[in-house]
């Protein structure tokens, strides 16, 4: 029986663990994380003896929800100022004040997050400084020790480069559901 | 499956580091109960993607702590200890293939109690065998052999690197066994290199004669003083070919060497001999060949800086018990 679980456990541990590091972003994590399920799976021999085509998405959901649960019992702090900035910043890039009404407003948000975070350095924070402190360009360049121009042309790459992403993005879904309206149409 | 903003969202975090504050918000994000349906599909589509992945490192830690875990295997392997036949066979079941175990087994010759020696990161130890035979054996290798040798054979069972001197005597082989394959001496000096994370196993005869049996024993070799066998466990194959004795000696004295090495095997070596984890991602890794060598006193600081030089596209950050590897772009 050990032997059958450590080929199971060989087989099936290395999957597990980069799913794992690939949400937790942390090596020790994924690692805690993939031990747990093997130990909830060592448990539950019937579940791994005979091998059978549902094994791979029992694994899935197992790890899935051990990783959902430590996330659903982390609080963050809700910073309302930033929440409304951010909602600003979207609906200037996406050209659209009703952006809080689009029901993938929350993924809007996060695509702008991840974006953000991408971002050169600099230009980030010049950014922020700009639509999150709400801090004029003549005040950002005194603060940073740049020219007004710099600024401007900072922020102006910024917007480019967030515009890149979202727009795209709802260009693409767009364009897929008409063409998709087309054909339908057609027949 | 159409591309959409949840895939989106995951494809972009799962491929890229954020800082802290963003991975709160992302995890807040996936635990909303909005599009939750949508949500698992595309945590199944990353689920798929992992599949493809490498095999994560450390590998062998893992399946220690797994044995320790489910309580097959004594917790603590830093010290040398006793067991029990039984034990160590169950250890062994867990440890390597069925076939080396029947080998083990089959003739008997592991009576009486058995020794295990494992040697820890960074640190290297000689031992003298019951028959007199001298064994060194490298960072994190584990030997296993019998309080005194009295079967027909000297047989002592590798998972690592070592090195061993032979006491001559023609009437009991001495034999060295590992997964897939087994090296048989009568006197004679040698070195075998069988960590089980490593594909290859490597054996290196100095002088005398050796026999290397290997792929479930069905090939064997007979070979010269200064050849070296390398077989991958993987794909089957085997190469013969003149090995430099000094580099595959130089971890005795010390010294790191690396001979043709692709970074990650490098990686690989240097978290035995120093006490720091790499953390790394594969594809910022080249698929270029290096060699180097070190001298006994380099530190890893001193050891990646110039990896990092003569690579000229890593950057690296030494940080606590960990070497963080970056590229350079």
């Amino acid at each position: 029986m050990e032997k059958d679980f450590q080929s199971f456990f060989t087989t099936n541990f290395p999957k597990v663990k980069n799913f794992a590091r690939r949400l937790l972003k942390s090596d020790e994590d994924a690692e805690d994380v993939a031990q747990d399920v093997f130990c909830k799976l060592w448990q539950q021999p019937e579940i791994w003896q005979t091998p059978n085509d549902k094994l791979d998405g029992y694994i899935f959901v197992a790890t899935r929800n051990i990783i959902l649960n430590m996330f659903k019992h982390q609080r963050i702090e809700q910073d309302y100022q930033a929440d409304f900035a951010e909602n600003a910043i979207l609906c200037e890039i996406i050209e659209d004040d009703q952006a809080l009404k689009n029901i993938y407003y929350k993924e809007l948000l996060m695509i702008l997050r991840l974006a953000l975070a991408k971002m050169p350095e600099r230009r980030r924070v010049i950014f922020e400084a700009s639509r999150f402190q709400g801090l004029s360009y003549k005040d950002i360049a005194e603060k940073f020790g740049v020219s007004i121009r710099t600024v401007e042309h900072q922020v102006y790459l910024a917007l480019i480069d967030l515009k890149k992403i979202l727009l795209f993005l709802i260009f693409l879904l767009a364009s897929l559901s008409s063409t998709l309206f087309l054909v339908v149409f057609k027949v | 499956m159409m591309k959409n903003y949840i895939r989106q969202v995951i494809e972009l975090f799962s491929q890229n580091d954020y800082p802290i504050s963003v991975q709160k918000q992302f995890r807040h994000w996936l635990a909303d109960e909005d599009h939750a349906e949508e949500k698992m599909e595309a945590l199944n589509t990353l689920w798929k993607e992992a599949d493809q992945e490498k095999v994560p490192q450390g590998m062998k830690q893992s399946i220690r702590r797994m044995q320790q875990n489910i309580g097959i295997r004594p917790a603590s392997s830093q010290k040398k200890y006793i067991l029990r036949v039984w034990q160590v066979v169950a250890a062994l079941l867990l440890a390597v293939s069925s076939v080396s175990i029947y080998l083990l087994l089959e003739k008997g010759d592991f009576s009486g109690d058995l020794i295990e020696c494992y040697i820890p990161t960074a640190e290297i130890r000689e031992l003298t065998l019951p028959d007199g035979s001298s064994v060194m054996l490298n960072s994190k290798s584990t030997l296993f052999y019998p309080e005194s040798f009295n079967g027909e054979t000297r047989s002592v069972y590798l998972m690592g690197e070592a090195y061993f001197k032979v006491k001559p005597d023609k009437k009991h082989p001495f034999i060295v066994k590992g997964a897939d394959f087994q090296v048989t001496a009568l006197g004679t000096e040698f070195n075998v290199n069988s960590y089980s994370e490593n594909e290859e196993v490597h054996a290196t005869l100095i002088s005398g004669s050796v026999k290397v049996e290997y792929n479930n024993l069905i090939s064997s070799v007979i070979l010269k003083p200064n050849e070296q066998l390398s077989y991958n466990k993987l794909t089957k194959k085997s190469s013969l070919q003149q090995s430099q004795v000094d580099d595959v000696l130089a971890w005795q004295r010390g010294e790191t060497v690396f001979s043709d090495a692709h970074l990650e095997d490098i990686f690989t070596r240097l978290e035995r001999k120093y006490p720091y984890t790499f953390v790394y991602s594969f594809h910022s890794l080249n698929n270029n060949t290096y060699s180097f060598r070190f001298p006994k006193q380099a530190t890893l600081d001193e050891i990646m800086k110039i990896v990092s030089q003569v690579t000229g596209d890593i950057h690296y950050v030494i940080k606590d018990n960990k070497c963080y590897i970056t590229d350079k772009k």
